[in-house]
């Protein structure tokens, strides 16, 4: 959806397998502007950085201080905050011009997780 | 095949199987913590009610058919208890419940009422082994009935030394290997050696199957919704540790592939990463993370940029910090980074602890003395002082434990830690946020009043409060903080981008700078909470917790709980899910399935029988009310002592077992005893009893508390044996009402005998399920309170002797 919106999309997935599967499925519709990578999502991917957005679809106790380093000023990310397995609440993270990061709850929502081995 | 003229019972058997059903209850509570959630005591007791009410029901219907076939009843039905132990709990962890789906899937409900069922079979297996054996052998039915309970209660003492020597999954086969031992007993007393071989094959077979050996049970492990489950489940995880113990099963997991990096709080200005870690869980949950021995790193860096590190930075390097539930050890790790001292580090989980000291995986650092103790047990002990006294807590993010028990956040609890502070020093508690702030209110609350307590008019001036993304951080002090003291702490919050949600010169404009919500909800709260300095007699906000009702995660009440329930049963999840805890929504359902389990397994089967339907003219609201009557009683009481006594004892599943093993043991004598009254002394009998129910029940309440804080310090074993002594006077004269009522009653009309039992059982059922709801609302003593007079009420329900 990002990419046919125009934007130049990266995309890092920590599971191999799907990170694999991902990228056939973008390949063969048409999607092979989309960067993508297998690695640790919480190190973000530097070398493409400072990103104007951010998605991530799972966080721990803290955001990850390498993410919010590759957010630009003005830039926003997206993350969800609760449990994993009831309802959660998305936040918008966003950087301002002097580099003070403000947080805004946005809406309850639900993700189903993932199950069995990743 | 059976000899029918058997010379005696099996008094060995019995109380072999009792054992192993007491055995099998108690590891139910130990498995319910692993798989699902810690809160289960009351679950436990009521499923395995429901077990021994069935029995009953099934017995009275089956009437002559059960003499005459005894012996094959007692056989079968052990051996039943002993497959069905390990294969209904296996079945019962297939079942996909997810406590954290039941608001938005009603299908839970049936998951619910399922596991339930599946888990009371093999108590009415057991059950049936020994009522069998009173219908048998008629004339022998105190012996009989005094073996059940010294089986019952040794069971219960016999597990927990069985918990340090095997994981509960091993246990569990265990039992049912005792529950084929007791029929293998039997078939010595009773029958040809034949059956004794056949139980023996039947022994060897259990142990030879896959998965059912005691060295390799069958896997138990967390639901899929618990951390450690999806820990495991990441490519990578490694499990650098596994042990058990009657307080829990402890795992440390480790990835080099996906790290663990705990850092709650962390400042989202910060830009220090926090280091690779290994996650330590307790039955599945996470309580924290352990350094790795191959990263070395600087922790200083991202420790300085927590919530958490305020209290150091404004105490300036505290030299004295009493870290407490320190087990996760992340709250160690963060002290010794920030430079205090001396770090007492309190633990009550002693394998949490032994991890830690012993220093596996990293280093143990000098500078920290790990104390095994419950955390309320060591502040009441002693008389050091400290700078620091520091308590993080871990709430369910969704409110799964908004009836859990937790005496470490009541009022009298603060008291105590404000009372180990040395001059300006600061109580912290660290937690996680929860939305409505029902959590963090509570937390302002208990300050408030425990500040009032110690004297201070305007305990708005000594109380400051933060918030960040996720967390939040509570500091109290014994005296107003200074000026400098708000200074440090504003700056503190605008260089890292927390949140005030309360300080005394604050206004709205400094509530949602950072993590903005629709409104500043935290501070609104504050305000509420202290707005009650200015106006004592205006209506407070949540009501602290206290010892008596130590329930500080619940944010709604039982009423809310119940319609939110009924939204749910009739398909309005929309309106389930829009608020109300779901461990109260749970608290609810559970006595709903309880009282339709009990109704339609216990009490309409009997209506079927026409002896029963006779019976009951005449006398039938009066049976009901007094059998039903000391149901709720009983529970109420056992229930409430149970919980009670956990603060003292220092674990749950020790406390529930040295009480259950008390009741029975004791109100088992009690029973015995009261057969020897004569008849016309019945009545005087029970209203002694009553009386001493109710005066020991209430010095009990009045006086217990002060007694046990003064020895809580003495060691586990003593402990045990205290509450064990403590229970034995109310509980042998609790044992009276039931059986003097079944004679006067039974003399009346015999049929009236299986109702009084079934009625008595399903009352039990439903009032064991609803126990932590009235808690929750009414405290521990409205249960001993409900408890005393409902005994009043049933010592005048019992009717004159019959021909009178």
């Amino acid at each position: 959806v990002l990419d046919a919106m125009g934007a130049e999309v990266f995309s890092v997935e920590i599971i191999a397998e799907l990170g694999q599967q991902a990228r056939k499925t973008l390949d063969a519709h048409g999607f092979g502007g989309v960067r993508s990578k297998i690695g640790d999502g919480y190190l973000g991917w530097e070398a493409h950085a400072p990103f104007d957005a951010i998605i991530v679809t799972a966080a721990g106790d803290h955001v990850p201080p390498p993410l919010l380093q590759q957010l630009k000023p003005g830039g926003r990310m997206v993350i969800p905050v609760g449990s994993r397995y009831a309802t959660q609440r998305l936040v918008l993270v966003t950087r301002d011009a002097d580099g003070v990061i403000r947080t805004r709850d946005l809406t309850p929502v639900t993700f189903v997780p993932l199950t069995g081995r990743r | 095949m059976f000899d029918p003229v058997a010379p005696r019972p099996p008094l060995l058997a019995i109380g072999v199987i009792s054992a192993a059903a007491l055995a099998y209850e108690i590891l139910l509570i130990r498995l319910f913590a692993i798989v699902h959630w810690q809160h289960s005591i009351e679950i436990v007791i009521s499923l395995a009610l429901l077990g021994y009410g069935v029995s009953g029901t099934v017995l009275s219907l089956l009437g002559g058919r059960v003499r005459r076939h005894a012996l094959t009843m007692f056989f079968g039905n052990a051996a039943l208890f002993a497959l069905s132990a390990p294969a209904c709990v296996l079945a019962a962890r297939l079942l996909p419940f997810d406590p954290m789906a039941v608001a938005s899937d009603r299908g839970q409900v049936l998951l619910l009422a399922g596991m339930f069922v599946l888990l009371a079979v093999p108590l009415f297996a057991a059950a049936n082994s020994i009522g069998s054996m009173l219908w048998r052998f008629e004339s022998q039915i105190p012996r009989i009935y005094g073996a059940d309970l010294l089986g019952a209660g040794a069971g219960a003492l016999l597990v927990l030394p069985g918990l340090w020597l095997l994981h509960p999954q091993s246990l569990l086969v265990t039992v049912s290997l005792a529950a084929l031992a007791g029929a293998w007993l039997a078939s010595r007393v009773l029958v040809n050696r034949t059956v004794g071989s056949l139980v023996l094959a039947a022994a060897a077979a259990v142990l030879a199957v896959p998965g059912l050996s005691v060295l390799s049970p069958l896997a138990i492990g967390p639901a899929p919704y618990k951390d450690l489950a999806q820990a495991l489940a990441t490519d990578g995880a490694v499990i650098e540790h596994a042990s058990s113990g009657p307080v829990g099963t402890l795992t440390v997991v480790s990835n080099d592939l996906v790290p663990f990096r705990h850092a709650p709080g962390l400042s989202l200005q910060s830009l220090a990463v926090p280091p690779p870690q290994a996650a330590v869980f307790v039955d599945g949950d996470r309580v924290g993370t352990r350094p790795l021995a191959h990263h070395g790193s600087d922790d200083a860096g991202y420790q300085r940029d927590r919530l958490s590190a305020l209290p150091y930075l404004l105490l300036d390097g505290p030299r004295a910090v009493v870290v407490l539930r320190a087990g996760g050890g992340d709250a160690v790790v963060q002290s010794l980074a920030l430079g205090a001292g001396d770090v007492v580090a309190v633990e009550s989980n002693p394998q949490l602890a032994s991890l830690h000291r012993d220093g596996a995986g990293s280093r143990p650092s000098p500078q920290v003395t790990w104390q095994t103790l419950s955390e309320r047990a060591f502040m009441a002990t002693g008389g050091r002082r400290f700078d620091l006294v520091r308590l993080d807590v871990s709430p369910d993010i969704v409110g799964l434990d908004a009836l859990s028990v937790d005496f470490d956040l009541t009022a009298e609890a603060m008291l105590g830690y404000l009372g180990r502070l040395s001059p300006g020093g600061l109580l912290a508690i660290n937690g996680p946020l929860r939305y409505p702030p029902a959590l963090t209110s509570r937390l302002l609350a208990t300050a408030r009043d425990t500040l009032w307590q110690l004297g201070h008019a305007a305990p708005s001036g000594h109380v400051a409060m933060l918030r960040g993304w996720r967390d939040f951080l509570l500091l109290v002090s014994p005296r107003p903080l200074s000026d400098s003291q708000r200074v440090a702490i504003r700056a503190f919050a605008d260089r890292l981008g927390f949140d005030l949600a309360w300080l005394s010169t604050m206004t709205v404009e400094d509530a949602n700078r950072f993590r903005q919500l629709p409104e500043p909800a935290y501070f609104r709260a504050a305000q509420s909470v202290f707005a009650a300095e200015q106006a004592p007699g205006e209506a407070a906000p949540p009501v602290p917790a206290s010892d008596d009702r130590p329930y500080p995660y619940r944010s709604g009440d039982w009423a809310t709980a119940v319609r939110l329930s009924v939204d749910l049963l009739s398909g309005n999840l929309a309106s389930a899910q829009a608020g109300g805890d779901i461990g109260m929504v749970l608290g609810v359902l559970g006595v709903a399935v309880a009282a339709a389990a009990a109704l339609l397994l216990i009490v309409l089967p009997l209506l079927t029988g026409g002896a029963t339907r006779r019976a009951l003219a005449g006398t039938g609201l009066r049976v009901l009310a007094y059998f039903a009557g000391i149901g709720v009683a009983f529970l109420f009481v056992e229930i409430a002592w149970i919980q009670r006594l956990r603060l003292f004892i220092g674990d749950p599943v020790y406390a529930a077992t040295t009480v259950l093993a008390a009741f029975l043991v004791f109100a088992g004598l009690g029973s015995l005893w009261s057969q020897r009254c004569r008849v016309e002394s019945e009545r005087r009998v029970l209203w002694l009893a009553v009386s001493v129910i109710g005066l020991l029940s209430l010095v009990y309440l009045w006086v217990l508390p002060g007694w046990l804080a003064n020895w809580a310090a003495l060691p586990t074993a003593a402990r045990l044996f205290v509450g064990f002594a403590l229970m034995a006077p109310l509980a042998f004269a609790m044992g009276i009402p039931f059986p003097l009522g079944l004679r006067r009653f039974g003399r009346r009309a015999i049929g009236v005998v299986p109702w009084a039992w079934a009625v008595n059982g399903s009352a039990s059922v439903i009032s064991a399920a609803a126990a932590p709801l009235v808690a929750a609302s009414g405290g521990f003593s409205s249960l001993v309170w409900f408890a005393v007079l409902a005994y009043v009420a049933i010592a005048a329900l019992l009717p004159a002797p019959d021909g009178a």
